[in-house]
């Protein structure tokens, strides 16, 4: 019996049974799905994750203080302003560009709240990915004239100027007022303890230098640019110029960003290895449920089956039937759980904040279909192979 | 001029092991033959081994013993696909209960038999045969939009589907009322006169008596075999 006739009759049988070939299918529908968002999330990481690192074309080092080497009430080594001369002068070195964090009383329209505040250069919010979601972030014509401008970050800004917005308005911080130029949100990237997870104002580094002159003489953690031909790892001379003394080059740690990213890189890889193994346990789980229904049909289609044969199906014939129902079947089922897959990761932006990154990756979508198609395939060759073992006579007697 | 045997019997017996039980022996000694162009009434009551013979008769199972020659070709060693062939080139079987499939249509049902053999152009022949019988208006219906009558029908026309040379009966009027029985029953008269070779299983005595040849099951073997003088049998 030739192809499109099995594939006639087969199409016949699915739509003479809706509820059940749509209820038969539903678990690997789920799993398709399941898979391409995950495939779309660990593609999305993966994506931004290349941006950010591009984005960095120069290698860049964070130092700050070793926060471990306080103990009992210690006061923290602060980098001074000799140790930044030090580190601008090793020779490795582009720049090196302190930041400072603050905290203090800050005055908005409805009320005053004490705030960690952060002094900062333009660059900052780029590597560490904070997003500017209103206004302007700061540019280099701001350091050249120390303005008294200021970000502030969106909840913050709700809490001291309500409904009225803070874009424009005036913040008293410290002895001085600063204008908020732009409002941002916080890092979605957790890159620890000290890049300021808890800023809420970000002010920039002249400024701040100047306004809170009280400060000069102690720096929270500086960007160190690193050139862009040097092969050596700086972490060690970088410790030691900050520290002053090879022995006290303990009292400064290093953050890399980019190690940090990597880091960040593999766990997510790790994360979506586990997801598509779920994803892959649901799919096994769906063949499952296809070939039970498929038992069900045959055991309900078995005084059909004989009649077939007794009319003249040979067992491939039957075994052809079922197979080519089962495969039409899970390639439909795969192509509506890649269509629910792409409209869940289509709408949820829309539905959550927009911090899980999403990319459809369009071969995973041909990986998808094909896997259905032989998970339905395995899955449906057991119940087609008894069904094309049946004897006719027997078939035909039964209830 | 010799007429071509369609089926022959020969000595055939079938018995049954029913495990811990004794065998049964459901047919002994059955020998007979069926000439192409006959009209043949098997008639035998409930437990005279009809069934089992009509089984046979349409290949659909083998004997425990002897020969089963189709246009003069033992059957009684084939494989179950061998016989799938065989049922579908040379005998159209029509089944008591019909056996159409519900959710196939008229023409479709029609069909199967022509898909099988793999052959070209099945839905105008399927239509040919439908009309031939006298259901051109019901093509497209489904068997729940018919009466028994036409249902019968459709059976009978799958059974014609591909020319075979013998059409096999099972107590054709079973489930009919008596008038809609004597149309079937006159149908099977005009496809008798028109060629087609045809064998009735059956209880009933009257029904039987349509066919110009009848042979008498009892227990398990031939009690009489006769044939009718006048070609519109023993009526």
């Amino acid at each position: 019996m030739r192809l499109n006739e099995s594939m006639r009759i087969a199409r016949a049988n699915l739509l003479a049974n809706k509820t059940r070939s749509f209820l038969s299918v539903m678990g690997l529908v789920i799993g398709i799905a399941a898979a391409t968002v995950v495939a779309a999330i660990a593609n999305g990481v993966r994506l931004s994750v290349l941006e950010s690192l591009s984005s960095m074309g120069t290698q860049v080092l964070y130092l700050f203080p070793n926060f471990e080497t306080a103990r009992g009430g210690e006061r923290v080594q602060q980098l001074t302003h000799e140790g930044l001369v030090r580190l601008a002068e090793l020779p490795f070195v582009e720049a090196a560009f302190p930041q400072m964090s603050y905290s203090g009383a800050a005055r908005g329209a409805l009320n005053e709240l004490r705030l960690d505040a952060m002094g900062i250069y333009p660059r900052y919010l780029e590597v560490y990915r904070i997003p500017v979601v209103e206004g302007r972030g700061f540019n280099d014509r701001d350091l050249e004239v120390k303005a008294r401008i200021c970000l502030l970050e969106v909840q913050t800004a709700q809490k001291l100027y309500g409904a009225a917005g803070a874009l424009g308005k005036m913040l008293r911080f410290g002895r001085t007022s600063y204008e908020v130029v732009g409002l941002v949100k916080r890092s979605s990237v957790p890159l620890g303890f000290g890049n300021g997870v808890e800023t809420s104002l970000y002010i920039p580094l002249p400024t701040l230098f100047r306004q809170e002159a009280s400060m000069i003489g102690s720096m929270g953690s500086a960007e160190i640019w690193i050139k862009k031909d040097y092969k050596g790892d700086p972490k060690e001379d970088i410790l030691v110029a900050a520290a002053g003394n090879p022995q006290r080059k303990a009292l400064f740690m290093i953050q890399d960003p980019k190690a940090l990213i990597e880091e960040m890189q593999k766990t997510s890889g790790r994360l979506q290895r586990t997801m598509l193994m779920l994803a892959g346990i649901s799919l096994l789980v769906g063949g499952i449920g296809i070939m039970n229904v498929m038992l069900i049909s045959v055991a309900e289609r078995t005084r059909e089956i004989g009649l077939r044969k007794a009319i003249g199906a040979s067992s491939r014939d039957i075994l052809l039937q079922f197979l080519v129902e089962v495969l039409l079947l899970s390639g439909l089922g795969g192509a509506g759980g890649v269509g629910a897959g792409v409209l869940a990761v289509w709408l949820t932006p829309q539905l959550s904040s927009g911090d899980v990154p999403m990319a459809i990756v369009p071969s995973a979508i041909f990986v998808a279909l094909a896997f259905s198609v032989v998970v339905g395939g395995i899955f449906g060759l057991y119940p087609a192979f008894s069904a094309s073992r049946l004897s006719p006579l027997e078939a035909l007697r039964h209830e | 001029m010799m007429s071509e045997t369609i089926l022959e019997l020969r000595n055939v017996a079938k018995v049954f092991e029913m495990g811990g039980e004794a065998p049964v022996t459901a047919l002994s000694g059955i020998s007979l033959a069926i000439e192409d162009g006959d009209f043949v009434a098997i008639l035998g009551r409930s437990g005279s081994g009809k069934s089992t013979l009509l089984s046979i008769l349409g290949c659909l199972d083998l004997p425990t013993s002897g020969e089963v020659l189709v246009r003069g070709q033992d059957v009684s060693s084939m494989s179950e696909n061998e016989l799938a062939l065989v049922r579908n080139r040379e005998i159209g079987f029509v089944f008591q209960s019909f056996h159409l499939l519900p959710h196939y249509n008229a023409v479709l049902n029609v069909e199967m038999p022509l898909l099988y053999a793999g052959r070209l152009e099945p839905q105008k022949r399927a239509a040919e045969i439908l009309e031939r019988v006298g259901l051109g208006e019901r093509l497209w219906h489904f068997p729940h939009q018919m009466s028994g009558g036409q249902r019968q029908r459709v059976a009978i026309a799958r059974a014609l589907a591909n020319n075979p040379h013998l059409l096999l009966a099972d107590e054709p009027t079973g489930n009919l009322d008596s008038r809609t029985g004597q149309d079937i029953l006159t149908l099977f008269h005009e496809l008798n006169a028109t060629g087609a070779t045809v064998v009735i299983v059956t209880h009933d005595h009257q029904v039987a008596a349509v066919a110009r040849r009848v042979i008498s099951l009892a227990d398990g073997s031939v009690a009489s075999d006769r044939r009718s003088m006048s070609p519109g049998g023993f009526q």
